[in-house]
């Protein structure tokens, strides 16, 4: 293994962790200029983890060992998949843990830990939170299993990397039920994520909350490491929608401009989910709750119908 | 049919398709109408790389009026309507529930790109992808009709119907002379003045844009 390859890996491995909270504070400070706010630096998540990371936490006596390790394994799940997926280069990623299912079920076996943690404490509040997770990622799996699927019907492969290796030979109109796919992963990634219309992630009000309700009785570094494994799930999304549904501008090689170029073309793909995002949940309100199933079905027949369309085309 | 610009075409095709499909989910008119001039935008920049790529300029022009009557005139009247009668901004409610309408438009998706079709395929023998996802909006375009209790959605559904039938037969090949296309679209632009005088009248008699009211209309 060359000094490059070692660097790009270990860059494979950390870029998910050291990248995701500048996500978030990006989408903040677009929302807050659409509110004509100046808003805070973009680099306040990573202040606001350095400050809950030294903060002492305080643990209720009811709660279980679940409570406790839970943080953990949300938080390890997600650099595992991170170090899994398809981010600037097609080389260093190869890997039995980049298929697409294990993926999904990594993130669900995070999702399970983290509604049994929000159970755990005995308070209201975490108990709605989990029961609320629970339904919309159960709706949610559907369209994100299927939307996942396109592509993976289209290049004949499970693992993500493949996937893009493969659909970066196609031509715009063999991607077009990918296109349609994406729209359906689109809908998938804010409901996974926890953000607008599903979820509000800035709000504490008990009638709206559902990932907040969960973490509440989490304070100082476990608190710090849920917010973290949080950033780290929605740049993983983004990384999946932005290479698998627009596989284009990937290194399948070890050189350092094109691992440069790749970085620089996943910035830009990054840069429009962010922006999507904000503009998003500036425009629009959130969803009751009782409507959030129509949207996350219309994520799974839209996932359907492209099904339907790459097996017939 | 030869063009060098297939994927461009089949985007805007696509595209189109989703936006029928997005029709059927909105809940306001005003969304409706920016939803059908968008499709209409497509319509145009469709002809336009077709005009372009077969080097027919009948096509072009074609466009020009596509553009004028259907991203112009139409939401223009449809916006002034909105604006004028109070409580057409909410779209009435569908037949179905949004769960029901998606699983037949998916059943509308997966029959247009069955076998069944096959026969209907000799049509556009060298796109069949594309023949199969334009039935799939036009089938999708007569179900808005059908679901919908509203009478601004019926509306603005056959409109857009109309543009999936544009889509179709420009994608198969169909060709009129262009006295006749520019007269079906004079027909589009009286229709929809037409249209937007009986959505007044209908209001005006029975103070709602549903079709509900309408029943009543037949004798004991």
């Amino acid at each position: 293994m060359t000094t490059l390859q070692i660097i790009a890996t270990l860059l494979q491995v950390l870029f998910v962790p050291m990248a995701s909270p500048l996500i978030i504070g990006i989408i903040r400070k677009v929302k807050a200029r659409m509110q004509n706010r100046d808003g805070a630096s973009v680099l306040q998540p990573y202040f606001d983890l350095l400050k809950l990371f030294r903060k002492d936490e305080v643990i209720s006596e009811d709660t279980s060992f679940i409570f406790r390790i839970a943080p953990f394994i949300v938080f390890c799940v997600t650099i595992f998949i991170g170090a899994s997926i398809p981010i600037f280069s097609l080389v260093t990623t190869y890997l039995p843990s980049g298929d697409f299912l294990v993926i999904m079920y990594f993130f669900v076996f995070g999702t399970f830990f983290l509604a049994l943690a929000g159970m755990d404490a005995g308070s209201g509040f975490g108990g709605f939170g989990s029961s609320r997770e629970m339904m919309v990622s159960a709706l949610a799996e559907g369209g994100l299993l299927f939307s996942l699927l396109i592509p993976s019907v289209a290049a004949e492969t499970t693992n993500v990397v493949g996937m893009v290796a493969v659909l970066q030979e196609f031509s715009l109109i063999q991607l077009l039920p990918i296109f349609i796919a994406f729209l359906a992963f689109f809908i998938a990634l804010l409901a996974e994520n926890s953000r607008f219309p599903v979820d509000n992630p800035a709000t504490h009000l008990e009638l709206t909350m559902i990932h907040e309700a969960m973490i509440l009785e989490y304070s100082g570094k476990r608190l710090a490491l849920l917010e973290w494994a949080s950033a780290n799930k929605l740049l993983i999304f983004i990384a999946l929608g932005g290479n698998l549904f627009f596989p284009w501008g990937i290194g399948s090689e070890f050189e350092f401009l094109a691992i440069i170029f790749s970085l620089g073309v996943f910035a830009l793909k990054t840069a429009g989910f962010v922006l999507a995002i904000a503009v998003l949940e500036s425009i629009i309100a959130k969803f009751r709750i009782f409507r959030v199933p129509d949207l996350l079905f219309t994520s799974l027949v839209l996932g359907m119908i492209a099904l339907g369309i790459i097996i017939t085309i | 049919m030869e063009t060098t610009f297939p994927s461009i075409v089949l985007l805007l095709d696509g595209f189109s398709f989703l936006l029928a499909i997005l029709m059927h989910l909105t809940r306001r008119n005003a969304n409706l109408v920016r939803l059908y001039l968008i499709q209409s935008l497509f319509l145009a920049a469709l002809l336009i790389v077709l005009g372009f790529s077969l080097g027919e300029k009948s096509l072009l022009w074609m466009a020009l009026l596509t553009f004028f009557v259907k991203a112009v005139i139409a939401p223009v009247f449809f916006f002034r309507v909105l604006r004028k009668i109070p409580g057409a901004e909410i779209s009435a409610t569908n037949y179905l529930s949004t769960p029901l309408t998606l699983i037949v438009i998916m059943a509308l998706v997966v029959l247009s790109y069955s076998k069944i079709i096959i026969p209907l395929g000799v049509l556009s023998p060298e796109m069949l992808g594309l023949f199969s996802l334009n039935l799939s909006m036009v089938l999708t375009s007569i179900f808005l009709l059908i679901n919908r209790r509203g009478i601004f959605t019926q509306i603005v559904g056959i409109l857009c119907l109309e543009n999936s039938i544009v889509f179709l037969s420009t994608i198969i090949g169909v060709k009129q002379p262009v006295g006749l296309e520019i007269g079906m679209l004079f027909d589009i632009a009286l229709w929809i003045v037409v249209a937007i005088v009986f959505i007044s009248m209908i209001h005006t008699q029975f103070g709602t844009l549903s079709t509900a009211p309408l029943k009543k209309l037949t004798e004991e």
